[in-house]
């Protein structure tokens, strides 16, 4: 019965998410559109004729007005079309599903970095508050918050490219041009390993340890903050009074009693800062030429090309609401006294 | 022999602000099967002695002298894994006021029965299940079956106290602290627990340690009385004599400030504050707010002395002993 429930609610969340893209869609739009700046002028430059850029502007429904560019640019979209790109001259789902992938590997593996970390190190922190560990989980904290983080990512490449050689330089995903023909997942360790490349694999991890540090430990602070908060207070209730009150072994009482409790805040701080990874690492991949979503929006928003912005949001935005629907189904699994 | 002794025992809050020595020398015994009740006013102390003897004592409590002898084993030196495995749930058990929030939230009332006979009785899932049954029906719940699924949040208050006391007999332990058990429920409810609480220790045979500051609830329950007074035990002994004579102006106040029906004229209360604990009184500390206080009870802590009709009573000036009890014996 419960499991049905859920699945209901589950349901009705997903129907949701296609107004709040509508939203996200049309806010987009409308910015850019305000937004002072014509992208004919930016890509054809300056010598070109007054009939070739009426030409250009047509082709890019940019003569019409707006709401009929929005009307036009919704019925592509219901076709799958996302509007060629005016810097790339590619579709913008061919560009979308090109860069994702990448932004999306280096973006999980620097949160579950981040998760590993900070997770064992929060709840140290709350079991022992005061100790050397405690510091530990203070500094990072407060480190991961202040650092700026093209600054910690410059210093490790200066480190361990540059000083100590270990690792590859800012050269993005493998440290050299190899091409992918058919990626199976997108993600180049699996898709390497899959296709029993052991050297690709190799020059793949090699090239993700410094960009997902980099994030990783930006990405850390909060969740490590979290994590030690609501275990500390976890640790004082009077369950875990009970708990111990029975004998059962500590470990049981943090991990069964207390973490149980202290899981929802931690997981909705993690998605959180998950989320705002995905659409906002922009200065780690420019500093290691990672060819992701980070740079590709970037120059979309510096030369005005408008379908590859309102493609980046759109993409965005659904990989938000998708993982914020995760963390309300996990929510709702979690806490009984949840009502959906 | 006793089944617990509790001698000199010392527990202090370590403030920012200072030390604050909530125990300063709490002697006392429980025998085998006996219930021993715990009273005084809010502060004074009860709570932190139960605690200081199964050392659960929240942050930034710790017991800093005295002794708990459980079975010629000192509790306060024992090490925290050997209390774990040999002590709690299987020889002391706890229950505690607000039983809703003394549940897990988010386990299962089946899970939380049935993980503690796992781990602490080594039952295997089927066993564990059975006993959880049995042990709910020992407690009067109806239908324990289907209440295995629920959630605390959606039990009353006394029905989580009736599964609270179900977990705490999970283990079968020989002594049962029970702190506040009935604050916060309803009257019926009160008096349901107080029965059933009666009742269990008149099957299974183990002592209770109950702490309270309903002197009502003290009455129905107890064998004999402790009454606390600012982290001191003031008065000691079987609830008749105290009740019917009591020895220490403190516990012939708290008596005389009950609301009792037909009662004429307003209640009498105490007259002054509970001691300040960062800087206690000298002496007995209670001479600030005693009528029978003299120039020694500033200076000389009294010791705990027998006195007639057959209580304990720290006290230099004690309250004349009732009559009628002296005439009968």
């Amino acid at each position: 019965m419960g499991s049905t429930r859920l699945l209901l609610y589950a349901a009705r969340r997903i129907l949701l998410i296609v107004p709040v893209l509508l939203v996200a869609l049309f806010l987009t739009f409308a910015l850019t559109r305000i937004v002072p700046g014509n992208p004919v002028d930016r890509v054809a430059g300056p010598y070109i004729s007054l009939e070739r850029r009426a030409e250009l502007k047509h082709i890019a429904y940019l003569d019409r007005p707006f709401y009929e560019q929005f009307a036009l640019y919704l019925r592509d979209l219901s076709q799958g079309k996302m509007g060629t790109s005016y810097t790339t001259a590619q579709d913008v789902s061919k560009d979308l599903r090109q860069r994702f992938p990448a932004t999306f590997e280096l973006v999980t593996y620097a949160m579950l970095f981040a998760v590993a970390v900070a997770l064992p190190l929060g709840i140290s922190a709350a079991i022992k508050k005061d100790s050397w560990i405690d510091s530990i989980a203070r500094a990072v904290s407060v480190l991961g918050v202040s650092m700026p983080i093209f600054w910690l990512g410059l210093m490790l490449l200066y480190v361990f490219f540059y000083f100590l050689g270990w690792l590859p330089g800012p050269v993005g995903r493998t440290g050299s041009a190899i091409r992918f023909a058919e990626p199976i997942t997108g993600f180049l360790t699996i898709d390497a390993l899959l296709k029993g490349d052991f050297d690709l694999f190799l020059k793949a991890v090699q090239a993700l340890i410094l960009p997902c540090f980099t994030l990783g430990f930006v990405a850390m602070a909060p969740i490590a903050r979290m994590t030690r908060a609501v275990m500390a207070e976890a640790l004082q209730s009077d369950y875990v009074r009970t708990a111990r009150s029975l004998g059962l072994p500590f470990r049981v009482v943090v991990l069964r009693h207390a973490l149980k409790n202290a899981l929802i805040p931690i997981l909705t701080i993690t998605a959180a800062v998950y989320g705002y990874a995905l659409g906002g690492e922009v200065l780690v991949e420019i500093i290691f030429a990672w060819p992701g979503l980070g740079q590709y929006s970037y120059n979309a928003l510096l030369s005005s090309d408008f379908p590859a912005i309102q493609g980046f949001v759109l993409l965005v935005t659904f990989v938000y609401m998708v993982i914020y629907l995760a963390l309300d189904i996990a929510t709702a699994a979690l806490d009984p006294r949840v009502k959906y | 022999m006793a089944l617990l002794e509790v001698s000199d025992l010392r527990t202090s809050f370590f403030l920012r602000s200072g030390e604050l020595r909530v125990l300063d020398g709490v002697s006392l015994e429980i025998q085998a099967g006996e219930v021993l009740g715990l009273v005084g006013e809010t502060g004074s102390g009860k709570s932190v002695t139960a605690y200081s003897i199964t050392r659960l004592l929240k942050q930034p409590g710790r017991v800093v002298g005295g002794e708990v002898k459980w079975d010629g084993r000192d509790l306060v030196r024992l090490w925290e894994s050997e209390l774990e495995q040999e002590i709690r749930g299987k020889e002391i058990s706890m229950i505690f006021q607000s039983p809703r929030e003394a549940l897990n939230p988010v386990i299962t009332v089946g899970r939380q029965l049935t993980q503690v006979l796992r781990i602490r009785r080594g039952m295997d899932r089927r066993e564990a299940r059975a006993e959880a049954i049995r042990i709910l029906k020992s407690v009067y719940i109806s239908d324990p079956e289907s209440r295995l699924d629920s959630y605390p949040h959606e039990l009353s208050g006394g029905m989580a106290q009736r599964i609270m006391i179900a977990l705490a007999l999970s283990c079968q332990p020989r002594l049962l602290i029970a702190d506040e058990p009935t604050t916060g429920l309803d009257v019926t409810t009160q008096h349901q627990i107080v029965l059933l609480l009666r009742e269990l220790r008149d099957r299974t045979g183990m002592a209770i340690l109950l702490i309270t500051h309903d002197l009502a609830l003290a009455a129905q329950l107890c064998d004999r009385v402790a009454v606390l007074y600012a982290g001191r035990i003031a008065e000691m002994g079987p609830i008749g004599h105290l009740f019917r004579s009591p020895r220490h102006p403190y516990t012939a106040a708290l008596l005389a400030s009950r609301p009792r029906l037909g009662l004429q004229g307003d209640i009498l209360t105490i007259p002054g504050n509970v001691a300040n604990l960062m800087r206690p009184p000298g002496g007995c500390r209670f001479h600030p707010r005693c009528p029978n206080a003299t120039q020694v009870c500033a200076q000389q802590q009294p010791p705990l002395e027998p006195m007639d009709p057959g209580q304990r009573v720290a006290c230099h000036n004690p309250m004349p002993q009732r009559q009628e009890l002296a005439a009968s014996g």
